[in-house]
C-alpha cells in the first residue's frame, strides 16, 4: 500500500531578508502518514508544526529533501508545484481547516458562496466533472448539514456567526469538494471550552464516516488524544517523538513531551488540596 | 496648612471614605444589581448582575464567549463604549464607579485597578518600546524622573521572569514572543501595585506550555502583592487554577457562585455542570462523543 505522504528528510529554512539570521523552521524531519492514518502533530509555537502541515497542502516548497504523495513526488525541483498540484487533482483531495475562522472566512462572501467556492474550480478532478450552478447549491445544501447548519445559514455573513459556527463553516467548506485527506491547524484552539466538545464530536464523526486521512497540528495534546491515533512531537523543528498516541499519551519518553502533556489545564479531580493554594488574605464570609 | 493641601487634590478625585471600623466588612469591589444595554435595539449585555470581592481575593468569571463576562470587567474599568446604557452599582472601596467623572476614573486605572488583555499583540503598541509603554503606566500616576521609572521598569519586567529585562525593556512588541508579551502587560499591570487586577483571559492566545507558565507568574505574582483578581475565561480548568471562587454567567446573568471545590463537586446549574463535562476532555474515552453544554442544557447529560 502506498502512503499519503512520504515526508523525506525535509528541511526548512526561512532567511529573512535584513537579517543574517536563518530560522531553521524544521530541521531533517522524516514521516510517513499511511491512508486513513489521523496523525497529531504536536509542540509548542515555533516548533514547525504548521510549517510542516503547509509542506504537505503543498503551499510551500522544502529547502531540502522530498515530499512525495501517494509515491509521485509533491515539489520536484524546478516545477511549479502549484500546477503538479493540480494536474493530479490534489487541490480537491486534500483541504485545509484553519485556526481562527475569522481570518481565514472573506468577510464579503456569504456561507454559501465560501462553501461553493472550492466546488468551482477550473481543473477538476478526473472523474468528476465539474458542478453546474444548481447541483453546487445543492452539494452546498448537503455539507452545511453535515457540519450541523441550518440551511438558511447560506445566506448569512461570517460576521453573523458565532465563533464555532464560523468553524463549522470553515470545516463545510473543506469537505465540500469530498477530500480524502483533511489538514487541520489548531482547528479548536481559537474556541471556547464549551463549543470545543462540538467541534470535536463532528470532526470524530465526519473522519470516521468518510474514512478521511487527517493531519492535525495542536498544541494541545488533549486534543490529538481524542483524535488522533498517532502523534509526532516536534521540538525546534525536529520531530523528538513518533508513536501511537495512547503509548505517548501513558508513558511519554521524551522530557519535553512529558512537559506538554503536564502543561494541558485539567480540573483537580474531584476535591482539590485546598491548602496548596490558600488566599493570600483571609476570604470574606 | 497641610489640611488644605490634603483638601486640593487633582480635580474630579473621588471623595475618600472614612474606612469602617471593621476592614473586613468593606469589600474591595462590590456590584450591585448591575444592568447593561447596547445600542439602538436595547439589546441586554448585563442582567441584575451583583457580586462581592474582598482585598486579595481571587473571583473567576467564567462564561461563553458573549455571555458578558468582558462586559462586566470594562463596565469596571469605566471603559463601556458610549453606545451602553448601564443602571444599578460598582463599587470599590466603597466609592462608586458608575457616573463617576472620567478624570476620577483614569486616575483609579493602571494605579488601583489595573487589568491585563487577552491579546498582547492589540493591548500594545506597536510603534513603542515596551519599557517606554510600561514606563507610562508609572508616569501618569506619579512623577518620576526617567530614569528611576526605567530602574524599576526593569526590575518588573526581572520579576516576571523575562530574560534580559534591560534587552526586553528595548524591543518592540513585534520583537518578542506572545509568551513575553503577556509577561510584559502582567509587569506593567503590577507596576502601581494596584489592589485590583482583572485580567480578560490572559492565556487564552498562548499555546498551553506558556500558558502554565504565565498562571504560575500571575499565581505567585498575585500572592506577593495581595492584590485581588477577577480573573475572565472561558476555561474552567484555567480558572480553577488561579482562584478559589467562581462565578459562573450565562446569557449575561449570573447563575452560579461558590468556591472552586464546592462547585467542581456540586454544581447547580445545568450549565456549569456542561462547563464541568466539557473541560474534562482528559477523562473521555478517545473518539468517543464528548458531553456538550447543550446536552446539559437540555437535561439530557449524565
Amino acid at each position: 500500500m502506498t502512503a499519503v505522504f512520504t515526508v523525506d528528510h525535509v528541511s526548512q529554512v526561512f532567511q529573512p531578508r535584513r537579517s543574517a539570521l536563518a530560522v531553521v523552521a524544521l530541521d531533517d524531519v522524516s514521516l510517513t502518514v499511511g491512508k486513513a492514518e489521523r496523525w497529531g502533530i504536536v509542540g509548542e509555537s515555533g516548533s514547525g508544526k504548521t510549517t510542516l502541515l503547509r509542506l504537505l497542502a503543498g503551499l510551500e516548497r522544502p529547502t531540502s529533501g522530498a515530499i512525495a504523495f501517494e509515491g509521485a513526488e509533491l515539489t520536484p525541483a524546478g516545477r511549479d508545484s502549484q500546477r503538479g498540484f493540480q494536474d493530479r487533482g490534489l487541490r480537491s483531495r486534500v483541504q485545509l481547516v484553519f485556526q481562527d475562522p475569522r481570518s481565514s472566512l472573506d468577510p464579503r462572501m456569504t456561507v454559501g458562496a465560501i462553501v461553493a467556492e472550492p466546488l468551482r474550480g477550473r481543473r477538476r478532478r478526473a472523474g468528476a466533472s465539474s458542478l453546474s450552478r444548481p447541483d453546487r447549491a445543492a452539494r452546498t445544501a448537503e455539507v452545511l448539514a453535515a457540519v450541523g447548519l441550518s440551511a438558511d445559514a447560506a445566506r448569512r455573513y461570517p460576521h453573523e456567526l458565532s465563533g464555532g459556527q464560523r468553524q463549522r463553516v470553515a470545516i463545510a467548506r473543506a469537505l465540500a469538494p469530498n477530500p480524502d485527506i483533511l489538514l487541520a491547524d489548531e482547528p479548536v484552539s481559537a474556541l471556547d471550552v464549551s463549543v470545543r466538545a462540538q467541534i470535536l464530536n463532528l470532526l470524530t464523526d465526519l473522519v470516521a464516516q468518510m474514512g478521511l486521512t487527517l493531519v492535525l497540528v495542536s498544541h494541545d495534546l488533549g486534543v490529538v488524544r481524542h483524535l488522533c491515533d498517532r502523534v509526532a512531537v516536534l521540538q525546534h523543528g525536529r520531530i523528538v517523538e513518533t508513536g501511537p498516541t495512547e503509548q505517548i499519551y501513558a508513558r511519554p519518553r521524551q522530557p519535553y513531551t512529558q512537559e506538554l502533556l503536564a502543561a494541558v489545564p485539567r480540573l483537580p479531580a474531584v476535591l482539590p488540596p485546598s491548602d496548596e493554594r490558600k488566599p493570600p488574605r483571609p476570604l470574606q464570609k | 496648612m497641610t489640611a488644605g493641601t490634603e483638601m486640593s487634590g487633582p480635580r474630579g478625585t473621588l471623595p475618600r471614605e472614612v474606612p469602617s471600623a471593621s476592614q473586613d466588612s468593606v469589600p474591595l469591589l462590590e456590584a450591585k444589581g448591575l444592568n447593561v444595554w447596547f445600542g439602538r435595539h436595547r439589546r441586554q449585555a448585563l442582567r441584575d448582575v451583583s457580586f462581592r470581592l474582598a482585598p486579595g481575593q481571587r473571583l473567576g468569571l467564567i462564561g461563553q464567549s458573549g455571555s458578558g463576562k468582558s462586559v462586566t470587567a470594562l463596565a469596571v474599568m469605566g471603559l463601556l463604549p458610549d453606545t451602553a446604557r448601564t443602571t444599578g452599582s460598582i463599587r470599590f472601596e466603597g466609592r462608586e464607579l458608575l457616573g463617576a467623572p472620567e478624570r476620577a476614573l483614569a486616575a483609579l486605572r493602571g494605579r488601583d485597578i489595573a487589568m491585563v488583555f487577552q491579546e498582547p499583540m492589540t493591548a500594545l503598541d506597536p510603534t513603542m518600546r515596551v519599557g517606554r509603554q510600561a514606563a507610562e503606566a508609572v508616569r501618569l500616576h506619579a512623577s518620576a524622573t526617567s530614569r528611576a521609572t526605567r530602574r524599576r521598569v526593569i526590575e518588573a519586567f526581572a520579576e516576571v521572569e523575562l530574560p534580559d529585562p534591560e534587552r526586553v525593556a528595548d524591543a518592540f512588541p513585534h520583537e518578542l514572543s506572545g509568551g513575553q508579551r503577556q509577561r510584559v502587560l502582567l509587569a506593567t499591570a503590577l507596576l502601581n501595585r494596584p489592589r485590583l487586577i482583572l485580567c480578560d483571559e490572559p492565556t487564552t492566545a498562548l499555546d498551553v506550555t506558556v500558558q502554565a507558565h504565565v498562571l504560575d507568574l500571575l499565581d505567585r505574582s498575585l500572592a506577593a502583592s495581595g492584590a485581588a483578581c477577577l480573573f475572565i475565561s472561558h476555561d474552567l480548568a484555567v480558572v480553577a487554577r488561579v482562584c478559589q471562587d467562581i462565578m459562573v454567567v450565562f446569557d449575561g446573568a449570573i447563575v452560579e457562585t461558590g468556591p472552586v471545590a464546592r462547585l467542581l463537586a456540586n454544581p447547580s446549574h445545568p450549565y456549569t455542570r456542561g462547563l464541568i463535562a466539557a473541560a474534562r476532555l482528559d477523562e473521555a474515552a478517545p473518539g468517543s462523543r464528548l458531553p456538550t453544554v447543550e446536552d446539559f442544557l437540555r437535561g439530557t447529560g449524565s
